[in-house]
């Protein structure tokens, strides 16, 4: 039953049971809670705001296919009462993006905090797009549909936060390293 | 993919989305080299942005939130049909309750019975000419002449006869009710209404006969005195 259910890309299109839902989706919810807040505490009640609320619409979610993205989609809108409720202003300006920029070569290490740092300082239309690209594997249309956002806008906004988080992450790494190189007295 | 340019369009391409798959040419080297370094790139940061310490018993915590607000819901849920159906035995009962409700009759006093019978007296024309069955006004029989007119009709909403009494060129009107309508400490003295026809005089006879009180209303009762024994 549950097997012809699944569909060619291994998700089950069939509307998940609650636990299901849980099961499957709660951990990487989190992770995307945690990389859109940048704390624990948050991040976890944020995502059991976010199952209550889908507990409560259940009705709403219309196949399995979508739960994911429909699962973001309230995790935004918890978020959004969150930044409210604690003043926290996002980052609201779009930073200057050079795309035509050589993409350097990869970190053999990317530092947690460095990252975290980075990502703090993409305006949200950057980042979410963008972790939500890294996570799960959502298909652009999947993207577009948790952001309410147009897929050509989607796509526009992720190719700039990718070269922007490239550019942080790579001066970070050469601040770091310079620093390191004035406290070592190399040269 | 139209509204993206190159640049972009290398960022987001991926190989299991073709209808967003970048137009790059696979003969130029440039391009090949610059997705592929998108690509490197992508794979560690990818990885590290994915790399994040789930905490233990998230999902036991979660199912746990979700099985107390389940039963928080169902009790909302059985407060609202609760609130719902008394909200509607309230609103039944309202309708019901004004649906048969009545205003208290008002007291008879003098002054009310006094309107009441100008108004029949006003309306004395309309009232039929006597049949063989209608009953006779009481102690009147003999005097067939007097009684012009006769019906049954509600006086102060209770059953009563009423007369239409002629004598010469003198009128008056005559109501029948029950004696047990009027309450106690009724003022049966003789009274007088102004009304449209003039200041009318009312009189009122208990006739032990029939337990009843007739009453009597007119003009000039005087003529009627000698022609009728209940006066």
């Amino acid at each position: 039953m549950d097997e012809a259910r699944t569909e060619a890309n291994g998700r089950s299109s069939a509307v998940p049971s609650f636990e299901e839902l849980v099961g499957r989706h709660a951990e990487t919810l989190y992770r995307v809670a945690f990389r859109l807040t940048g704390r624990a505490d948050v991040a976890e009640d944020l995502v059991q705001e976010s199952f209550l609320d889908a507990f409560r619409g259940l009705k709403q979610l219309r196949s399995g296919d979508s739960a994911f993205a429909w699962l973001v989609s309230i995790l935004r809108r918890r978020r959004v009462k969150w930044l409210k409720a604690n003043a926290k202003a996002p980052v609201l300006a779009f930073p200057m993006v050079d795309l035509a920029a050589p993409v350097p070569p990869p970190p053999s290490v990317v530092d947690a905090e460095e990252l975290e740092r980075a990502l703090d300082r993409l305006p949200d239309e950057y980042r979410e797009p963008l972790i939500l690209f890294y996570f799960e594997d959502l298909k652009y249309r999947e993207i577009a549909e948790a952001l309410e956002t147009p897929i050509g806008t989607v796509m526009s906004r992720l190719a700039r936060a990718k070269a922007l988080l490239r550019s942080l992450l790579v001066n970070a790494t050469s601040d770091g390293k310079s620093q390191n190189e004035v406290r070592d007295g190399s040269p | 993919m139209d509204r993206l340019d190159l640049h972009e369009q290398l960022e987001v391409s991926r190989p299991d989305e073709t209808e967003v798959s970048p137009d790059v040419s696979p003969q130029d080297r440039e391009q090949a080299d610059r997705l592929g370094a998108v690509k490197a790139f992508d794979a560690v940061l990818g990885g590290a942005v994915r790399r994040v310490d789930v905490p233990a018993g998230l999902t036991t915590r979660i199912l746990q939130a979700t099985a107390i607000e389940s039963a928080a819901m169902t009790v909302r849920r059985r407060r609202r049909v609760m609130i719902a159906g008394l909200t509607s035995a309230l609103a039944l009962s309202l309708v019901v309750g004004f649906s048969i409700w009545r205003w208290p009759e008002r007291t008879w006093t003098s002054d009310l019975v006094a309107q009441a019978a100008a108004t029949h007296y006003s309306g004395r024309h309309g009232i039929p000419a006597p049949e063989e069955s209608s009953p006779p006004l009481p102690q009147v029989g003999v005097r067939d002449g007097l009684v012009i007119g006769y019906h049954a009709v509600p006086f102060l909403k209770k059953p009563a006869s009423v007369y239409r009494l002629r004598t010469g060129e003198h009128e008056a009107v005559a109501i029948l009710v029950d004696a047990g309508w009027f309450p106690g400490g009724f003022a049966f003295g003789n009274t007088y209404v102004d009304s449209p026809n003039g200041l009318l005089e009312v009189r009122f006879r208990y006739v032990e006969s029939t337990d009843k009180y007739c009453i009597l209303i007119g003009p000039d009762l005087k003529p009627f005195e000698e022609k009728t024994i209940i006066l």
